[in-house]
Order: C-alpha cells, then structure tokens, then sequence
C-alpha cells in the first residue's frame, strides 16, 4: 500500500511536470513574435511597427533570447523552489502566481457547485431508473439523458439566460459574488455529467441487483428499501466514482467556456483572455493548474476505493 | 486472498477483454429489429447529402448581407428566420452542416487511423516500446477535454487546418489506448500465435490479424466520437479559437448570435438547435451499435 502511493504520487508529480514542460515548449514555439506581441499589447501608441529596440527591450527583460529549453527550466526551477510562475506580459508587475491564485478559488467554488449538482439529481434518478427499468418513467429519463448529452453545453448556458434572465428575471445575466450567481453557471456545466451518472448508476444498480446476496437478502424478507440503501448501493457506486473523477477533467474543461459567458472570474476566465492577449506566462500556468487539478482529483479517487470497498487492494 | 479484488487504476479506462465479433448478416438481422435505429441512419443519411448539396439547397447565399432584413422571425421566406446581419439563418445552418461535418469526420478519421496504429504496435511489441507509448498516451489523456486544443489553436491561431490538426493530436491517444487494450486481449489467441509461428513478418500480422479482429469497438468509439467533436469543435469556434470569421459555422454563429439574445434569440436558437441535431443522432446511433455488437455498455464512452 505504501509502495504503491509512493509510486503512484511519484507518477503524478512526473505527469504535471511533462504536461508542463509540452505546455510550455507547444507555446513557446514562436520565436520573435513574442516581443512583438508583448509590445502590442503592454505599449499604447504602437501601430505598424514595433522597433528593434523596444523588442529587444522586452526579451532581455523576459529573457527571451535564451534557448526555450533555458527558459523552460529557469520557469520550472521557479515554480518548484520558490513557488513563482513568472510574470505575467501584459499585466506589468503582476506575478501569474497572483492572477492564478486569484482566479482558483471562484473556479474551485464553481466545480464543487456543480459536482453536488450531479450527484444530488444523478445517484438517486440512477438508482430511481434501475428500480423501475424498462417502466415509462424509466424510459422518459434515458430519452432525456441522450437528449441532454447532445446539448452543447455553453448553448444550454444562452438558453438559461434567456429563460431565467431575460424572460422570466428571475437569475443575474452573469457577474459573481452572490448565491444567485452560480446558479446558472453550475447548472449549464453540470448537465452533461449528470446525464452520465444517471445512465452508469443505473447500469451498475441493475448489475447489483442481480447479485446472489441480493437474492438471498430478499429472500431473508428484508425490506427492499432496505436492501437498496443499505446493501446494493456500496457496490453500485464504485463505477460511479471513477466517472466523477474522470467527468471531473471534463468539468474543468468546460468551466472555460462556461466562466467566459457568465464573467466568471475563475480559470477559464483568465486562459481565454490570456489567450486573446497571447500572454504565453498566464496560458502555461493556466494550463499546467487546470492540468494538476484534474490528475489530483483522480489520484484522490484511486485512493478512496479502498475506503469504499475495503476488499478493494493495491499492487 | 484470491478473493479480493484488485484495481490497477491505470487500466481502468480500457475495454474488457471481450472482442466485438460480428458477421455481416448478423449486423443487418440486428439493424433491421430496430426501427429507431434505421431511423437515424436515414436522417443522417438525409444531413449528409444536405450537406453535401447545400450550395443547391440553399434559398440564399449565405454570405448576403442585407441589413434591411435583419432579425427577422420566422416566415415562408426565411424558414429560420434571419440572423442579425440579415442573412437567412436556413441557409447559414445548412453551410454551418458542411463545415461541421467536415472537419468532424476528417479529424476523426486521422486520429482514429493514427491512435489504432500506435496503439497496435503499442500492445503486439509490449516492452519498452509499450511503455514508452504508453506513457505518452497517459500524458495527453492527462489534458481534459478541449484544453489540449485549446492550447494548440492558441499558439497557432484559428483555421480550418489548425483546428483540425489541434482536434486530430488531442484525440488520437484515446484511440491508442482502447486499440492497445484490444491487441492485448486477442494477440495470444490460436490463429495470431500460427500466424507468427508461420514466420508471417510483423506488419502482416497487424494489419491482417490483428488490425481487423480488433477494431470494432474503436469504430464505435469513433461513431460517439463524431458527436464529441462537434460539439468541440463548436466549442473552440465559440471561444473565436476555431473557424475563422467569414465561414459558416454552428459555434461561431452562437458567438456572434449571442449579443442579439435578448432582441434576436432565433441568432441563438437555431444553430443550437442544429448542434443538438446532429449530436443527437450520433449518440443514438453510437448507443445503438454498442447494443448490436454487445460492447460492454457504458464503458466506451469513458473518455
């Protein structure tokens, strides 16, 4: 066991660093247009051509004029001993470690906002659909699933607005800071996880309810309320907690377009607009902590299977 | 302690060892039982040759701009109405179709025929070469969702060609794994083991044995996929990261469409709709072919 975290904490610190290292080299890969764009963004006035000197300027103060390698483990060096992820190009003066940092907590707050959505309505609609399969009801929330899989997320977002914003006003059009806030936002982004887990809860109640101390447990003349929530569910959820740590990423992932519509002032948020303004720093570091969260949160759900299901050991 | 169950986590994302083996005949018998299915493929069928045909189909161009006529509603004239610039959204949504089905299909044919390569090679040699790609493979699947894409088009810039380069790189590793599990599961069986005793070279025996007895399961993947990367690729349109402006496209007709949803919500609406549309489709047909070909279910589609 102790062997095995070791390993497995140890892979996970190797994958963030390689992830970073093909972040990084993928948006470094444009030689000389980086002081370019850096003057164009940071200098008012500048219009056709930006001067030798000013580009000179601007890569001798971020170093830029040392081979990418260089400057990839200077940055890595940074990050590691001194927690520092450089600085941002167009936000002078402003450390990335600050604007992340800033940033992490609405994203984080946004994240646990819709993973208690997808497990609040997906587990017991799951479980809901196993105990009436094939019934009407059942059918209507897989037709519903399929349906709700296929929606675009950041569409779904527009839609809500539209609803709830502009027609009925009932929720903000977008900003942050109050419960009514995240309403939206955590919806539009739990939706397709949650039509997930509704059908894999289902799959894997069916698959436990046909067990053999299933049967015998009935057979006992327990109750089968009782059967259900106190001896089927266990099993059936194991499936169901790789698929949040994998829907996790996903969730990350859609965060970004999802922050960008509400001005969510979080991860994504800050990725698309360092993007627009080619703020290599910010979109690396970005990347690198979307990156760590995702392989974090599944290093932590490798782990609690053996919480969950103490039969459940590590090589 | 035979009993217990033991998780390797970094195999969980694979497929059971079962091969999906299905004969032709058994294939149509089984589509023929179901109507719902034979009715997706007709609409799909129907898209495709809409998409085809859309510089015929379509009652406008759907470039013209006439701003007299912007925003309107729905009418005998513009079946979807007109988009805030005037342009008949009928005809754009069906130019969106084109442009969404192309890039679609042609990313994830190169990702589907380069990940099952890598990933034959991967699980016929084992070893070193293995682990190496392997690992690889583990680094990309490290990138969730559109981020790796999202990555590569901010370094490249948007385009049809980046967009499918970026969409093609960040898929292709999923295909990898699933093709490594399946080689796996079936290169010890009695008719590779002659083969290889036969002294058949290598690459015949991938791409005669191996390859064909273990690719179904990567073409239904593939099927699901397809409705993944619309969605993506509307996604990074969006975001103003994928389709250049002046090509119609589903995504992107959002993005513009989204400052006019309180006035025009139809600029929304529409290409929305067609999205919904089309993905739908593929995950019903996606869901269908798992069920005919007995995959285990649900388990494809973990990403």
């Amino acid at each position: 066991m102790h062997y095995y975290l070791i390993k497995r904490f140890g892979f996970l610190v190797l994958t963030i660093i390689a992830a970073s290292a093909l972040a990084y080299f993928m948006l470094h890969a444009v030689p000389g247009e980086t002081a370019e764009n850096v003057a164009r963004h940071t200098i008012v006035g500048i219009e056709d051509d930006v001067s030798e000197l000013v580009k000179a300027e601007i890569s001798s103060k971020y170093n830029l004029n040392d081979p990418i390698w260089v400057q990839y483990t200077n940055w890595l060096s940074g990050l590691i001993f001194h927690g520092d992820l450089g600085s941002s190009y167009v936000y002078k003066d402003t450390s990335v470690m600050t604007l992340i940092s800033l940033a992490l907590g609405p994203t984080i707050i946004l994240a646990i906002a819709s993973m208690l959505i997808v497990i609040v309505v997906g587990i017991p609609l799951g479980m809901y659909c196993a105990v009436h399969e094939n019934r009407p009801s059942d059918l209507i929330v897989r037709g519903a699933t399929i349906l709700s899989i296929s929606f675009p997320s950041f569409w779904l977002a527009l839609m809500l607005i539209l609803v709830f914003s502009l027609t009925l006003d009932l929720l903000p059009v977008a900003g942050y800071g109050t419960p009514a806030n995240i309403v939206l936002p955590a919806v539009a982004l739990a939706l397709h996880p949650t039509a997930v887990v509704i059908r894999i809860v289902r799959t894997s109640m069916l698959e436990t309810l046909g067990q053999q101390y299933i049967t015998f447990a009935i057979a006992k003349g327990l109750s089968f309320g009782h059967i259900l929530w106190n001896h089927a569910i266990k099993n059936a959820l194991i499936p169901v907690l790789t698929l949040l740590g994998v829907y996790f990423g996903n969730l990350l992932a859609g965060t970004v377009i999802i922050e960008n519509i509400f001005a969510w002032p979080g991860i994504g948020n800050l990725l698309i607009s360092s993007v627009d303004a080619r703020d290599i720093p910010v979109v690396t570091s970005c990347i690198v902590v979307i990156v760590a969260m995702f392989l974090i949160v599944n290093f932590v759900v490798d782990l609690s299977y053996h919480f969950i299901d103490p039969r459940i050991r590590y090589e | 302690m035979s009993e217990d169950v033991i998780i390797r986590p970094k195999t969980r994302w694979m497929l059971p060892a079962k091969t999906a083996d299905i004969s032709k005949n058994r294939l149509y018998r089984e589509i023929a039982k179901r109507p719902g299915f034979q009715v997706c493929l007709l609409l799909l069928g129907i898209l495709v040759v809409a998409a085809i045909f859309a510089p015929y189909i379509s009652p406008y161009d759907p470039e013209a701009i006439s701003v007299k006529d912007k925003n309107q509603g729905i009418s005998s004239a513009h079946l979807f109405g007109t988009d805030f610039l005037g342009r008949d959204l009928f005809s754009l949504t069906l130019w969106g179709a084109r442009t969404s089905l192309l890039i679609a299909s042609i990313s994830v044919a190169i990702a589907l025929i380069f990940g099952s390569a890598v990933g034959c090679v991967a699980g016929y040699y084992g070893g070193v070469v293995d682990e190496v790609l392997s690992r690889f493979v583990d680094l990309l699947l490290a990138f969730p969702g559109i981020i790796f894409a999202l990555a590569l088009l901010a370094f490249m810039g948007a385009g049809i060609l980046n967009l499918i380069i970026a969409i093609t790189l960040s898929q292709w590793a999923i295909y990898a794994r699933l093709m490594r599990g399946q080689v796996i599961s079936i290169k010890n069986l009695e008719y590779v083991q002659s083969a290889y005793t036969a002294g058949l070279p290598d690459s015949r025996i991938m791409t005669r044995h191996l390859f064909p007895n273990a690719v179904m399961p990567v073409l239904i993947l593939s099927t699901i996929d397809i409705g993944h990367v619309i969605l993506s690729v509307a996604g990074l349109s969006f975001l103003g990261l994928g389709i250049p402006p002046g090509i119609p496209e589903w995504g992107s007709m959002i993005g513009a469409g989204k400052e006019f949803l309180r006035t025009a919500p139809l600029n929304v609406i529409v290409p929305g709709l067609a999205i919904t549309f089309v993905v739908l489709i593929f995950n019903y047909l996606g869901e269908g072919l798992r069920d005919i070909l007995d995959v285990h279910k649900d388990q494809v589609n973990i990403e």
